[in-house]
């Protein structure tokens, strides 16, 4: 076994040794540093769809939340419809009743009233033929028959409607 | 006291295209590429997205040591020269390394930075062409004024043998002065244990006592340190005067 010089230039080994350089260069690109780059590129997209995927839900959660809102002022106002609603079908409610409770009011009295006239209507013409009789029977006795009966019937009339207006 | 200090040993020759011999350089060469290669391998195999296993771990460690130099002394749109950079990393440290179990670091052969540097050379050439056009590159020579060109050519070529030959000369020079210091611990031993008498005195001084121990404090500077920051000064170079290229 022979050795080289200690500096020396062997033109094989030069060659030689740029080939295992390129060599070394692919077999790294392969087995260290591809594996490794792949390794990183798929846990920055495993972080991308986690971050992705976190941003999905919050703006999920904020549609919600803005759905929910929505609903929540329909809701109150559609209370707020009812009870106004509710408030003027009472007050009309109340109103008609009134109104009908008036209504029966007024025809009561002017019934009651009606009757009084009615029943005064009768006691007056009552009381003119009582006072008529009584006032011919007083003046028959007075005249004792010097006027015949409708003579004075007519005169006692007149005077009956006389008082009777004046009453 | 013998110290034999020589090149990359040859194995064999194929006997083709007159000769080629295989070295010590590329067998070990070959030897860390595999090993490279399979520890890649198996760190990489059956990674997964969540509840990593630490050999994951290491490798996207690794792998983000390795993106972070190329970024910050390049810029993101050199990240193509991620491969490249790795590649003369991985093999500088582990070549150089290699002479810790024994081997024969391909290092040590000046051929092997020659051959990283060539390529790297081309590559600068290639993009100060991209970047100035032919005309433009060609007229780089002659700046400031045409009397100039030669000291340029000269520029230009011993960059990448300035390169070569300092990861060289650092590689070598600690493998030479492990062997002088290990020759010289063995001689020391032999002269200090003679001095006692007798049979006990030749038995020890055959051992080499003193050699263990002391070399593997220097091998801690000539070895690992030297290997990391060889490696990693090539690396360097290679990424700026790539990157600059185009300026």
């Amino acid at each position: 076994m022979g050795f080289q010089e200690l500096v020396t230039i062997a033109p094989w080994t030069l060659i030689l040794q740029i080939c295992n350089l390129l060599i070394q260069m692919l077999l790294f690109k392969k087995f260290l540093l591809k594996p490794v780059q792949n390794i990183i590129k798929q846990r920055q997209e495993l972080a991308n769809a986690d971050l992705d995927a976190a941003e999905a839900a919050r703006t999920e959660a904020e549609n919600a939340k803005v759905e929910y809102e929505k609903q929540m002022s329909g809701a109150r106002e559609e209370a707020a419809a009812l009870v106004r609603s509710a408030a003027q079908t009472a007050q009309s409610r109340s109103e008609q009743i009134l109104q009908e409770a008036k209504e029966e009011a007024a025809a009561i009295r002017a019934k009651a009233s009606s009757d009084i006239a009615q029943e005064r209507r009768n006691a007056v013409n009552e009381i003119k033929n009582d006072i008529s009789g009584i006032a011919v029977s007083i003046a028959s006795k007075v005249v004792e028959k010097e006027i015949n009966e409708a003579d004075h019937e007519a005169l006692i009339q007149e005077f009956i409607d006389q008082m009777g207006e004046a009453v | 006291m013998e110290v034999d200090i020589h090149g990359a040993p040859i194995y064999f020759e194929i006997p083709i295209f007159g000769g080629i011999p295989i070295t010590g350089t590329l067998v070990v060469t070959w030897g860390v590429m595999i090993v490279l290669t399979a520890l890649c391998a198996w760190m990489t195999h059956g990674m997964k997205v969540r509840d990593i296993s630490k050999k994951q771990a290491v490798a996207e460690k690794i792998y983000e040591m390795l993106n972070n130099l190329v970024r910050n002394n390049m810029g993101e749109k050199w990240m193509g020269y991620l491969p490249l950079v790795t590649a003369i990393f991985g093999l500088s440290v582990c070549s150089s390394l290699s002479s810790l179990l024994g081997l024969w670091a391909p290092t040590a052969d000046v051929n092997t930075e020659l051959a990283w540097a060539l390529v790297v050379f081309i590559l600068i050439t290639r993009h100060k062409i991209k970047g100035h056009g032919l005309k433009g590159y060609l007229k780089g020579y002659l700046d400031p004024i045409f009397v100039m060109a030669p000291f340029n050519v000269l520029g230009e070529i011993f960059t990448p043998i300035s390169m070569a030959f300092r990861h060289f000369g650092n590689i070598v020079s600690g493998y030479v002065i492990s062997a002088l210091i290990y020759a010289a611990l063995i001689a020391a031993n032999h002269a200090l244990f003679r001095l006692l008498p007798g049979l006990v005195g030749s038995l020890l001084a055959e051992i080499p006592i003193l050699g263990v121990g002391i070399p593997a404090v220097f091998s801690l500077y000539f070895d690992w340190f030297g290997s990391f920051i060889q490696a990693f000064i090539f690396c360097m170079l290679t990424m700026i005067f790539i990157s600059t290229a185009e300026d």
